[in-house]
C-alpha cells in the first residue's frame, strides 16, 4: 500500500497531526471505543436462531409497505408534483434495506443493552 | 472388522472435534478483537472528521464493528481490513443521508437545522478531543491547534474528498483499494485526492508554516 507523495513536507505534516490525534484520544473515548468491540464481539456469538427467519419476513413486509405506497401515492394526471429524488435514493438504498432486514436484531440489541444496564 | 467406531470412541472423536471447533472459535474471536483493537481509533477519528460529533462517530464505529463482527467474521482475517473500510465508509454514507433528511424535516418544521460540529455550552472542543499527553503546556497547546485546524478543514471538505483524501494519506490504501473502499471508480479517487490536497494546502500550509517559524524564534 503505497502513501501518495510522502516526501511531501505538508502531507508528512498532516500524517503526524493525524496520528497524534488518534494516539491521544481521552480516556472515555478509549472506554466508549473498548465497549463498543466487546458488544460487536458478544453480539457475534449470542444471536439467538430463532431470531434468523424474522430478518427475511421484515424485509419482505418492508418491500410491501412501501410497494403499496408508492402505488398510492402515485401522482394524478394534471398534478405537476416534482419527486424527492434524495429521498427516493435513500429507500432504494442497499444498505437501508440491509437495516431493515436487521431491524429485529437491533431491538434485540437494544433490549440485551437495557438489560445490562 | 469394524466398520466403523462407536460407543466411547465415537463420544472421544466428537469430544475432540467439539474441543477443536470451540478453539478455533476462540482464537477467531481472540484474533477479531485484537483487529477491531488495532482499527478503532483510526475508524473513530474518521468518523469524527465526518460527523463532527462525538457520539454520531461512536455510532458509526459500533455499527461497523456489529456488521464485520456478524457478517464476516469467518472469513481470512486479511479480508477483515478492506472489509471494515468499506462497511465504515458505508456507514458514514448512511448517516450523511439520514442526517439531509432529518435537516430537511427541521427546515419544513420551521426549526434550524443541527449545525455538526457545534460544542455543548460550556464545553471546549479541543478538551472533549484530546487528551493531555504532552509534557509542555506550549507545545501541547500547539499539536492542539493543528489538530483543531486539520479537523476544520477535513470537515469542510466535500465527503468524498475528505474521505479519499484519509483514506489514501492516512490508512495509506492503494488508489485501488480506496475505490473499493469508497464505492467509486480509480480516476474519481485520484481526482478527489488530488482537489483535496489543493484546498488543503490553500488553508492549511500559511498557517502552519508561520506556526513552525514562531516556534524557532
Amino acid at each position: 500500500m503505497s502513501k501518495p507523495e510522502h516526501k511531501d513536507p505538508f502531507l508528512q505534516q498532516v500524517q503526524a497531526t493525524l496520528e497524534r490525534s488518534a494516539q491521544t484520544l481521552d480516556d472515555a473515548t478509549l472506554r466508549e471505543l473498548r465497549q463498543a468491540r466487546y458488544t460487536a464481539l458478544e453480539a457475534r456469538q449470542r444471536r439467538p436462531a430463532w431470531l434468523l427467519p424474522m430478518g427475511g419476513l421484515a424485509a419482505a413486509a418492508t418491500v410491501a409497505v412501501f410497494s403499496v405506497s408508492l402505488w398510492l401515492a402515485a401522482p394524478q394526471p394534471g398534478v405537476n408534483e416534482q419527486l424527492p429524488l434524495e429521498d427516493l435514493a435513500l429507500l432504494e438504498d442497499s444498505e437501508s434495506l440491509e437495516f431493515y432486514e436487521d431491524l429485529d436484531f437491533y431491538l434485540w440489541l437494544d433490549d440485551e443493552q437495557q438489560d445490562a444496564g | 472388522m469394524p466398520t466403523g467406531q462407536s460407543g466411547p470412541g465415537l463420544a472421544r472423536i466428537e469430544h475432540t472435534g467439539y474441543t477443536a471447533c470451540r478453539r478455533t472459535a476462540l482464537d477467531n474471536s481472540a484474533a477479531l478483537d485484537h483487529f477491531l483493537a488495532s482499527v478503532e481509533r483510526r475508524a473513530y477519528r474518521l468518523a469524527l472528521i465526518a460527523t463532527s460529533n462525538h457520539e454520531d462517530a461512536l455510532d458509526i464505529v459500533q455499527d461497523a464493528m456489529l456488521r464485520l463482527a456478524r457478517r464476516y467474521a469467518d472469513r481470512d482475517a486479511e479480508e477483515w481490513g478492506p472489509l471494515f473500510q468499506r462497511i465504515t465508509q458505508s456507514v458514514i454514507r448512511d448517516w450523511y443521508r439520514r442526517n439531509a433528511v432529518r435537516n430537511r424535516f427541521r427546515q419544513w418544521l420551521g426549526g434550524k437545522p443541527a449545525q455538526d460540529g457545534e460544542a455543548e455550552p460550556g464545553e471546549d472542543p479541543l478538551e472533549a478531543r484530546v487528551a493531555s499527553a504532552d509534557p509542555e503546556p506550549g507545545v501541547q497547546l500547539q499539536q492542539q491547534q493543528a489538530m483543531a485546524q486539520l479537523d476544520a478543514a477535513l470537515h469542510r471538505l466535500p465527503l468524498r474528498q475528505q474521505q479519499v483524501f484519509l483514506l489514501r494519506q492516512w490508512e495509506g490504501l492503494s488508489v485501488r483499494d480506496t475505490a473499493q473502499a469508497m464505492g467509486c471508480g480509480e480516476g474519481s479517487v485520484k481526482t478527489h485526492f488530488s482537489r483535496a490536497l489543493k484546498a488543503l494546502r490553500a488553508e492549511l500550509q500559511d498557517y502552519w508554516q508561520m506556526n513552525e517559524q514562531q516556534e524557532i524564534r
